[in-house]
C-alpha cells in the first residue's frame, strides 16, 4: 500500500494550530478568568493600601509588581494545575499523543494559552494600583517579555502539579498553596522574610519576576538586575519545560 | 502479503496480579479490515492503546508496516487515525474547527484540511452543525465528530473503539458505508466494537478476546462455520401468552417475550416435540429457525468463558 499520510506538520505551525485550540476555551470561561485572574490581586492591593496608609514608593511597586505575579500565577498555577490534572484524568493528552505533533509543542500551547489568560487581569491590576497608590508606572515593552518569562517559568509549575497530582481535586489544593507562597514570598521584601523563607523565596521564579517588573514599573532597570532576573527566569522556564514533556510522556 | 501489524507475545500487566493482555500473537494484513470482539474488560481496548503507542507492552512486540513501534511513537500516529472508546473533549471547539485543527496537525494545508473537513462533515450528516460548540453535541454527534477526526487525512490505518457507540440506526448505516468504502480504498480498519451483527457486513477477520487472550480467530464465515453443530432458535410470544414454559426460559431473553437458544442440530428433534405442544404454538407469535450469527459466536465463546470462570 503507498504511503500516502501527509508529512507532519513543523513545531511552528503545530504550535499555532494548538494555541487555537487552547485559547478557544475563553469562549465560554473568558468571565471566569477575567474575574479570577484580577480579583483577588486587585482586592490584595487595595487592602494592603488601607492597612499600611500610602506607603513609599518602593514599597508600592513592590506590591504592584506582586500582585502583576499573583495574576499570572492564579491561572498559570492554580486553574492550569487543574486543567492539566482534569485533562489526564479524562485522557484528553490521548487525543494530541495520537497526532504527529511533538509534546513539546503541546505543552507550550497550553502553557502560553493560560499565560495569555491572564493579560486582562494584568491591566486590571496596573490600573488599579497605580491609581490606588498614586504612583507613576512606566509601561514599556521590557514588561512584556517580563510577563512572559514570569509566566512561563510559573505555568511550568502549574503543569508539573497537574501532571504529578492524583487527581484535579489535589492539583487545585497543591496549586493553591504554591500560588500563596508565590503571594507572600513575592510581595513581601527579602529583606523582611525570615532567613528561612528567603532560601525558599529564592526558589521561586516569582521572585525574580516581582524584582524584575519592579524595576521595569519603576523606569529604572540596572543590566545586572536584568540580566540576573532574566537568565534566572530562563533557566527556570527550560528546566521545568524539561521536566513536564518527560513527564507528558508518561501520561496515560 | 503485507501485514500492517504484527503482535507477537504482547503481554500488558498492571501491579503484580492484573494481567490486561496475556500471550496475544496477532497478524493484520494491509488493506485488510480486522475485528476485535469481547466482553467489557477482555483487554480489546489495552491492545489497541499499545497499537497505537499510547502505551507499551510489559513484554513482546508490536510491529506496524514491518517497524517495531515505540512508546509514543511518531510514525504510528502519522499513519494511524484513532478514535477512542472516550469522548472527544474539544469542547469549545466548533464542530469544524475540530476537525480541520486535527487535519492542520495531521500535516494538512489549511486549504486541505477545510476541504476534507466539510466532505466528511457532510458525509457524517453534521455539516449542518458545523458551527456549533463540540460541547453541545449530543452524545450520538459527538461520536461522529470523534470519527471525522480520525478520518481527516486519509491515514493507512484507522483503529476505531466502538465507532458506532451512542448513534442512531441512520447514522450507524452512514459509519458502516464510509468504512466499506474506506476499505475499498485500501485502508487497513482495525474496530473494536460490540455492535457484531453490524460489524460482520464490513469484516474481514475476527478476533474473540476473553480475558486479555484471543480465544478464536478467524473470517466470520470460519467462526460460523465452527459453531455450525448448532441453530439459532428465536421465539417471540404472544402479549397474551402465558408465562415461557421451562425449556424456553433457559435461553437467553433478547426481548420483553423474546427468546434466543442455541441448538444442536442433534436436538431439533426434541424442540420440535416441545413446539408441537398446542399451547405453546397457539401462544407462538414468531418463529425463526436460522444459522448461527457472528453474534451468536462471540456470545457462545462469552458463555464458555463464563462456565469455565464458574
Amino acid at each position: 500500500m503507498a504511503d500516502h499520510a501527509p508529512k507532519a506538520p513543523g513545531v511552528l505551525s503545530a504550535f499555532w494550530v494548538l494555541l487555537g485550540m487552547q485559547l478557544a476555551r475563553a469562549r465560554r470561561s473568558w468571565r471566569q478568568y477575567l474575574i479570577v485572574s484580577s480579583a483577588m490581586p486587585t482586592g490584595i492591593a487595595i487592602l494592603l493600601r488601607a492597612m499600611l496608609g500610602r506607603p513609599d514608593p518602593s514599597l508600592a511597586l513592590q506590591i504592584i509588581s506582586g500582585n502583576v505575579v499573583l495574576s499570572v500565577a492564579i491561572t498559570a498555577i492554580a486553574m492550569l494545575a487543574q486543567q492539566v490534572a482534569w485533562m489526564r484524568q479524562n485522557r484528553t493528552f490521548d487525543y494530541y499523543q495520537t497526532l504527529p505533533v511533538p509534546n513539546g509543542a503541546v505543552i507550550l500551547a497550553i502553557l502560553f494559552a493560560y499565560l495569555l489568560f491572564a493579560l486582562p487581569g494584568i491591566g486590571v491590576v496596573l490600573l488599579v494600583g497605580a491609581l490606588s497608590y498614586g504612583v507613576h508606572l512606566h509601561i514599556t515593552w521590557g514588561i512584556v517579555p517580563a510577563v512572559l518569562g514570569t509566566g512561563v517559568a510559573l505555568s511550568g509549575i502549574g503543569a508539573l502539579l497537574g501532571i504529578t497530582a492524583r487527581d484535579g481535586e489535589l492539583a487545585g489544593l497543591t496549586g493553591n498553596l504554591v500560588m500563596m507562597a508565590v503571594l507572600f514570598l513575592g510581595i513581601i521584601p527579602a529583606a523582611r522574610l525570615p532567613k528561612a523563607l528567603v532560601a525558599l523565596s529564592d526558589a521561586l521564579p516569582s521572585t525574580y519576576g516581582v524584582r524584575l517588573l519592579g524595576h521595569l514599573l519603576a523606569g529604572h532597570l540596572p543590566p545586572g538586575v536584568w540580566l540576573l532576573d532574566g537568565a534566572c527566569l530562563v533557566a527556570f522556564s527550560a528546566v521545568l519545560f524539561v521536566f513536564v514533556e518527560r513527564l507528558s510522556n508518561r501520561v496515560g | 502479503m503485507r501485514h500492517a501489524f504484527e503482535i507477537r507475545d504482547v503481554c500488558k500487566t498492571y501491579g503484580k496480579d492484573v494481567r490486561a493482555n496475556d500471550s496475544v500473537n496477532l497478524t493484520i494484513a494491509a488493506g485488510e479490515v480486522f475485528g476485535i470482539l469481547g466482553p467489557n474488560g477482555a483487554g480489546k481496548s489495552t491492545l489497541v492503546q499499545q497499537m497505537v503507542a499510547l502505551s507499551a507492552p510489559t513484554t513482546g512486540e508490536i510491529r506496524l508496516f514491518g517497524e517495531r513501534i515505540r512508546p509514543h511513537d511518531r510514525r504510528v500516529r502519522q499513519r494511524v487515525g484513532y478514535l477512542a472508546q472516550r469522548p472527544l473533549a474539544l469542547y469549545d471547539l466548533k464542530v469544524r474547527e475540530a476537525v480541520v485543527a486535527t487535519g492542520r496537525l495531521r500535516g494538512l494545508s489549511a486549504g486541505q484540511a477545510e476541504r476534507g473537513a466539510l466532505e466528511l462533515l457532510h458525509a457524517v450528516g453534521l455539516a449542518d452543525r458545523q458551527n456549533r460548540l463540540v460541547g453541545s453535541l449530543s452524545g450520538g454527534e459527538h461520536r461522529l465528530v470523534g470519527l471525522a477526526t480520525a478520518l481527516i487525512g486519509q491515514p493507512d490505518v484507522l483503529i476505531l473503539d466502538e465507532p458506532t457507540n451512542e448513534l442512531d440506526p441512520v447514522a450507524r448505516r452512514t459509519v458502516w458505508d464510509m468504512l466499506l468504502a474506506r476499505r475499498a480504498a485500501g485502508t487497513t480498519i482495525v474496530l473494536v466494537t460490540h455492535n457484531v451483527l453490524e460489524a460482520e457486513r464490513v469484516l474481514g477477520r475476527v478476533a474473540i478476546m476473553m480475558q486479555g487472550r484471543i480465544v478464536a480467530i478467524g473470517s466470520p464465515g470460519e467462526l460460523k462455520e465452527s459453531a455450525m453443530a448448532q441453530v439459532r432458535l428465536e421465539v417471540s410470544l404472544r402479549e397474551d401468552a402465558p408465562v415461557a414454559p421451562e425449556w424456553l426460559a433457559q435461553g437467553r431473553r433478547i426481548g420483553e417475550r423474546r427468546f434466543s437458544m442455541s441448538v444442536r442440530r442433534s436436538g431439533l428433534r426434541e424442540v420440535f416435540a416441545h413446539l408441537g405442544d398446542p399451547a405453546l404454538s397457539a401462544a407462538i407469535d414468531d418463529l425463526r429457525l436460522t444459522s448461527p450469527s457472528l453474534e451468536d459466536v462471540y456470545v457462545a465463546y462469552q458463555e464458555k468463558g463464563e462456565r469455565t470462570d464458574g
